[in-house]
């Protein structure tokens, strides 16, 4: 199977260059402090660096060429994700990340949480340095702080076992939570590459279909993956009281519905066990498939009206992968 | 308007600008804002600009505060606000500075934020670094006015 920087012709190692020179070159942490070290490795366990192939594609669409900016901008994104995937490993108390302990299982909480706000900051501190373009340095850090992201988790904290949740509250939830980040990658990175606004405006729109299709995709497979492949139970998502797409239209079978309504904190497993064996074998699934696939449709459209960009071939690309085609 | 009033708007301001999505309440004591209130009337910044920092100020005060004390028995919905309200203010900072333009206070400010996190994980002492990077801020603006005017 082709690996999807291959597929977009970009150096992964070029990559993760980037990514570790933002702590290499950090004059306030000496190369070889624990921070340091803990930071280095977690860029070293690996990741399909998602969001700075976004940030590199998106650049494509305009006529620079400045390497480096894109680049650092690129590994901006990452610093920024991995930082919001050490706070959400703590906030669901996983005990693994890529197959390793988990950072907050290594350090414990307090250090952990440190660990990505030190990320975060970092990415603040390297972006306000081009302090002469302002406009820029404006938008960019706008895209990049997580403003949204967190209030795409508060809005599903303040869901949990909420069955009366509308499918519209559903897909703000996860424009905030997933698709934003990845649909401000796209644009940064073409205003980085000196697109034109309605180009960028354009990449952003396909990278929100793109995130809102993906985070739908991700609920699916919290029912369709096996427990082995998932490392935890199937349907987790509803057992922590997530109220994700395939459940909504499971509430809409009558038969199902009082038995999903029915779970709360305090449901033994085996309720919920045979509740998601009724999802499963229920039309939800295939009902949510609909729903991704017409955000893919929508995300085609968008490849199409941008055909005149050679870079074009490159969102087809995207789109294998998140469509799981490629992937 | 004296320092209590001062503070007093900078707490209104800034929950009027949090997202009632967060559920976030400005429950810090209003003592953790009075040296920094003394700051802005000594350097006699106007009424809307001072009221503007104080709240970047109180965000990120919180945000210091909502992501200490994590004790074992912290866990479900509590861990998860706390966790999340630091996350919240730490980005809403930034967004305030530049929603008010405050660009070269930014810059001036995220490497000393960033310097906080560094500290924090040493387990080294903080708590007199942000107020003496806003000093350091305020002396700089200062000087540059006075070079300006002087040319």
């Amino acid at each position: 199977m082709t690996r999807l920087d291959e597929e977009l012709g970009i150096s992964l190692r070029s990559v993760d260059r980037a990514i570790e020179n933002m702590v290499k070159f950090d004059k306030d942490i000496p190369r070889s402090s624990p921070l340091a070290q803990h930071i280095l490795q977690l860029i070293h366990s690996g990741g399909k660096r998602v969001r700075p192939l976004m940030v590199i594609v998106g650049s494509r669409f305009g006529p620079s060429k400045d390497e480096k900016k894109t680049m650092r901008l690129a590994a901006a994104a990452e610093f920024i994700h991995a930082a919001s995937l050490i706070h959400d490993d703590i906030i669901d108390d996983s005990p693994l990340r890529r197959g390793e302990p988990a950072l907050h299982v290594k350090l414990g909480v307090h250090d952990a949480l440190h660990v990505g706000n030190y990320m975060s900051a970092r990415v603040v501190e390297l972006i306000s340095e081009y302090s002469a373009e302002r406009e820029r340095f404006a938008y960019d850090l706008s895209s990049l702080v997580t403003t949204q992201l967190c209030l795409g988790e508060y809005q599903q904290l303040s869901h949990l076992y909420d069955y009366d949740v509308h499918i519209e509250e559903y897909l703000e939830k996860s424009r905030n939570k997933t698709a934003q980040l990845m649909a401000s990658c796209l644009k940064i990175g073409a205003l980085a590459g000196g697109a034109e606004e309605n180009t960028a405006d354009l990449l952003y729109s396909f990278g929100e279909k793109l995130g809102i299709a993906f985070q739908i995709r991700d609920d699916i497979l919290d029912f369709t993956q096996s427990a082995q492949k998932l490392g935890k139970p199937a349907g987790s998502d509803l057992r922590k009281g997530q109220v994700t797409l395939p459940v909504l239209f499971a509430l809409e079978v009558d038969a199902l519905a009082s038995r999903i309504r029915s779970i709360g904190p305090d449901t033994p497993s085996e309720q919920v066990d045979a509740v998601v064996a009724s999802i499963q074998q229920s039309d939800a699934l295939r009902q949510s498939e609909l729903v991704s696939e017409q955000y893919l449709d929508e995300a085609r459209e968008l490849i199409r009206q941008l055909e005149a960009y050679p870079a074009h071939q490159d969102l087809n690309v995207l789109l294998n992968y998140f469509s799981g085609r490629d992937n | 308007m004296n320092k209590y009033e001062l503070i007093q708007d900078a707490f209104q301001t800034l929950q009027r600008e949090i997202s009632p999505d967060t559920g976030i309440q400005l429950d810090m004591p209003c003592e953790e804002a009075e040296e920094m209130a003394n700051l802005l009337f000594e350097y006699g910044l106007p009424t809307l600009r001072s009221t503007r920092l104080l709240s970047i100020y109180i965000a990120i005060k919180l945000a210091l505060l909502r992501h200490s004390d994590f004790s074992n028995s912290l866990h479900g919905e509590n861990l998860t606000r706390k966790v999340l309200d630091g996350d919240y203010l730490y980005s809403f900072y930034v967004q305030l500075c530049l929603q008010w333009n405050e660009y070269d206070l930014l810059a001036h400010l995220a490497p000393v934020i960033k310097q906080i996190q560094i500290r924090r994980i040493e387990g080294a002492a903080y708590h007199d670094v942000l107020l003496q990077c806003w000093e350091l801020f305020f002396e700089l603006e200062k000087e540059s006015v006075r070079k300006s005017r002087a040319m």
